[in-house]
């Protein structure tokens, strides 16, 4: 039997192995993806692993895509004018999220801590900016986080912030808005640009080289290739059951634990819960807030962070092309809007796959060029009533000239976690009820400083591509399992222990009960230390040691 | 290599398209555009690749050079047969959602597949001249057909997948580098050692400068630099302190 069992292997998962790792023994990772290194599980499925130690020779191949990312989807809304859906993109594979993540390391301001519903704090007590600001830093000094700067008067020159953020800064300040360079996670590598295209992969600042790195030297053990189909509780701890699909095969396993860590991040870790709800029963049923008052918790309360994208041009007569296929996927923010609207814009690095997403509809004008919000998203019709073409002459034309004077931007913004996941079979579903009215205000009012920054440069709007048919796009996950004080509105305690069935713990994105409106990455390794730390020191619940014993 | 050219000259001149027999293509080796022979090709291939070329045209001057490559010069049907494309093409919100049991096995991605597409074509390119295969009408009609194709949301879903191989193989999901070259990539430095682009800075004849030992200023100065960074602060904004809503850290407050 293992100590510890950690299904998951992403910003929660990778704290959770480095640190129980050097605190216990017999710990044990367990990832359905691949070891894109070879390093933690020879036996890993993948390419061969190259002389730069890892399988991708560039991150566009679709061995990369299909190993690294994970598309979860509303099969039943998705793409229906009219019908709002979702779809969440996820890392997968030994690292997780790192694998895909554009390095951008803030801390959640405090306004995101004091958010309530129904008069209720949706974060446990003891949870601030405050509290959190120590296992930031730790954090932050573990993944090499720093802060860009706009001249290399002080820094090395891979620490500037790139040609795409001046002009993105210079229409922020025409509009009357400010922006500021970002904190960064990466690699200190002279190939910084490139990391979503044409990169080497060594270049990101993932998990592999840090925290899972960490837990290797310890001596965890990793087993690649697994994929946990449920969960279940046992006399002395738990029973995970599974698919070991390495070398093509389908071997099935079950692997007893004291210790169980689910940490296969928000949607999965949710989905899995979900799966196993059967084999907890009675007073260890994992939801009360179904068992209590018919209002499940387990796999509500999913939030897309506010995730909205949208591309556009910066006019011809602009003193400089933005040539945003060059440099760091993400180098600045423009905080301004924060106060009044809870939201961030960010540039980011226009990949030729970006303006290929969906169906290509980056280069299509809106129906309503003043829209807002959702509005904006409505493809205008050709004068002759047909869609536009996404293909031909004209449209490779307009590829070919994007990326010059292209400047995509999104925004992240507090929503009220309006996603939920569910099953339809085997197939694991996010689903998009309906957008709130505060939150189709903050997209709204994001849409419009966005546009008014694309006219400020002489440039315009194109589509939102994210949105086109009402589909909320989000690779930034948080809920679905969500700690909180009381039972009957989480599925976790703010140790990240199951409120029903000790030594059952969530540490990921699943367990943040809000929108953070920045980056998540930092925010979810910070909040899995902390529940690392007072699980090892027994501070405020039992000590890993006297669990083991 | 007469095929292509027919192809790919036509579409840029405005000629009108020949038929292409099925048999021996030759395709564009992605490395150094010289020519290379592809297996023969089955009247399915034949007709799909001519769909690509329509939805992705290749582009070539009047001595047959290519000018700006098309989805055929990036072996398309190469990326269509890969047992990945469609869970990766799906990944890439490329493909709308797909029927579970072609989800689940994307290898039925086969010749069975390619038939039902190019049959799919015929039948497009039937309402717009009965009993004419689609790789046998002339362009402007081939255009029409597709155009009517994306405007029925059956018939669209196949057009959907042969556009998602088109770009994926053009913007770098294959063996070619040609289509993100030509939308203003700089060519991949070392694909055997699997280092796709070393980075910037560059000089702008494409030389990789060393940040840490040569003199940017100089080269800026020169104005031989081609850098991603713009080295400079950009002017404040009347009216805002950011020491309002960041910290020291750069962090929201």
């Amino acid at each position: 039997m293992h100590d510890v069992v950690i299904i998951g292997s992403g910003f929660g998962g990778a704290v959770a192995a480095a640190r129980l790792g050097a605190a216990a023994n017999r710990v044990l990772v367990l990832d359905k993806g691949i070891d894109p290194t070879g390093r933690f599980d020879p036996a890993s499925d993948g390419p061969p692993v190259n002389e730069q130690g890892n399988r991708f020779a560039h991150s566009l191949s679709p061995t990369y895509l299909t190993e690294i990312g994970e598309l979860f989807t509303d099969t039943e809304g998705a793409y229906r004018d009219g019908v709002a859906s979702m779809n969440v993109v996820t890392g997968k594979g030994l690292g997780g999220g790192s694998l895909l993540y554009d390095g951008v390391s803030l801390r959640a301001p405090q306004l995101v801590f004091d958010q309530t519903r129904r008069g209720r704090r949706l974060w446990p007590s003891g949870f601030d900016r405050a509290a959190l600001d120590p296992w930031y830093r730790v954090v932050e000094d573990k993944l090499r986080v720093h802060k860009l700067e706009w001249t290399d008067a002080t820094v090395p020159h891979w620490q500037l912030a790139t040609k795409r953020d001046f002009v993105f800064a210079e229409g922020c300040r025409r509009i009357g808005a400010t922006a500021a360079p970002l904190k960064l996670a990466d690699y200190q590598d002279a190939n910084e640009g490139w990391w979503n295209q044409g990169q080497r992969f060594s270049g990101r600042q993932d998990l592999t080289k840090n925290y899972l790195a960490d837990a290797l030297a310890s001596g965890v053990e990793f087993r690649t290739g697994h994929d946990v189909d449920t969960i279940a509780p046992t006399n002395d701890g738990y029973v995970v059951k599974g698919v070991d699909t390495r070398g093509g095969r389908k071997v099935e396993f079950e692997i007893e634990c004291r210790v169980l860590i689910v940490a296969a991040g928000c949607v999965a870790s949710s989905a899995l819960l979900m799966r196993s709800r059967d084999h907890f029963v009675g007073e260890r049923a994992l939801d009360r807030g179904d068992e209590e008052n018919g209002r499940a918790v387990l796999g509500q309360n999913l939030s897309s962070n506010g995730d909205y994208g949208v591309t556009g041009r910066v006019g011809a007569d602009f003193e400089m092309r933005v040539e945003s296929f060059k440099g760091k996927p993400m180098s600045s923010f423009c905080p301004s809007f924060w106060p009044e609207h809870q939201f961030i814009l960010i540039p980011f690095y226009a990949a030729p796959l970006y303006t290929a997403l969906e169906q290509i509809s980056t280069l299509s004008p809106p129906k309503h060029p003043d829209a807002t919000g959702r509005g904006s998203t409505t493809v205008a019709e050709r004068d002759d009533g047909r869609r536009h073409r996404h293909w031909g002459f004209d449209f490779k034309r307009q590829l070919t000239e994007f990326g010059a004077r292209s400047l995509t931007m999104g925004c992240l913004a507090l929503d009220a976690c309006e996603g939920e996941i569910g099953l339809s079979g085997d197939r694991v579903q996010v689903r998009w009820r309906e957008t709130s009215a505060r939150t189709e205000e903050r997209w709204s009012a994001a849409v419009d400083a966005m546009r008014r920054i694309y006219e400020a440069l002489g440039g315009e709007l194109f589509l939102d591509n994210y949105r086109k048919d009402g589909t909320v796009n989000t690779s930034h996950p948080l809920g679905g399992c969500r700690m909180a004080d009381e039972p009957t509105e989480g599925i976790v305690n703010a140790n990240g222990e199951s409120f029903t069935n000790r030594n059952l713990f969530v540490m990921d994105g699943a367990v943040i009960p809000s929108a953070l409106g920045v980056n998540p990455s930092l925010t979810i390794a910070a909040v899995a230390e902390r529940m690392a730390d007072q699980l090892i020191r027994g501070d405020g619940t039992e000590a890993l040691s006297d669990r083991l014993a | 290599m007469q095929v292509l050219g027919l192809l790919g000259l036509g579409a840029a001149c405005g000629v009108r398209t020949e038929e292409p027999p099925p048999g021996k293509f030759d395709a564009l080796d992605p490395e150094n555009y010289t020519y290379r022979e592809v297996e023969e090709l089955t009247q399915a291939e034949a007709t799909l690749r001519v769909a690509f070329d329509v939805l992705l045209p290749s582009e070539r001057d009047a001595s047959g050079s290519v000018v700006s490559p098309g989805a055929n010069d990036v072996d398309t049907l190469a990326m269509l047969a890969l047992a990945n494309f469609v869970p990766a093409a799906r990944e890439l919100n490329l493909l709308p959602v797909l029927p579970a049991v072609l989800d689940r096995t994307p290898e039925a991605f086969d010749d069975a597949v390619r038939l039902v597409l190019a049959a799919d074509l015929d039948a497009l390119a039937f309402d717009q001249r009965p009993f004419t295969a689609f790789r046998r009408l002339p362009r402007d009609l081939q255009e029409a057909a597709i155009d009517e194709g994306f405007e029925d949301p059956e018939r669209a879903v196949g057009l959907t997948f042969l556009r998602a191989a088109c770009f994926l193989a053009w913007l770098g999901g294959g063996e070619s580098k040609a289509g993100l070259v030509a939308i203003g990539f700089p060519p991949f430095e070392d694909p055997a050692a699997n280092i796709a682009i070393r980075g910037y800075p560059r000089t702008t004849d494409g030389r990789l400068v060393d940040a840490e030992t040569e003199d940017l200023g100089a080269l800026a100065a020169a104005g031989v630099l081609d850098d991603y960074t713009f080295n400079r602060t950009p002017a404040p904004t009347p009216g805002e302190d950011l020491a309002t809503l960041l910290d020291a850290n750069g962090d929201l407050l």
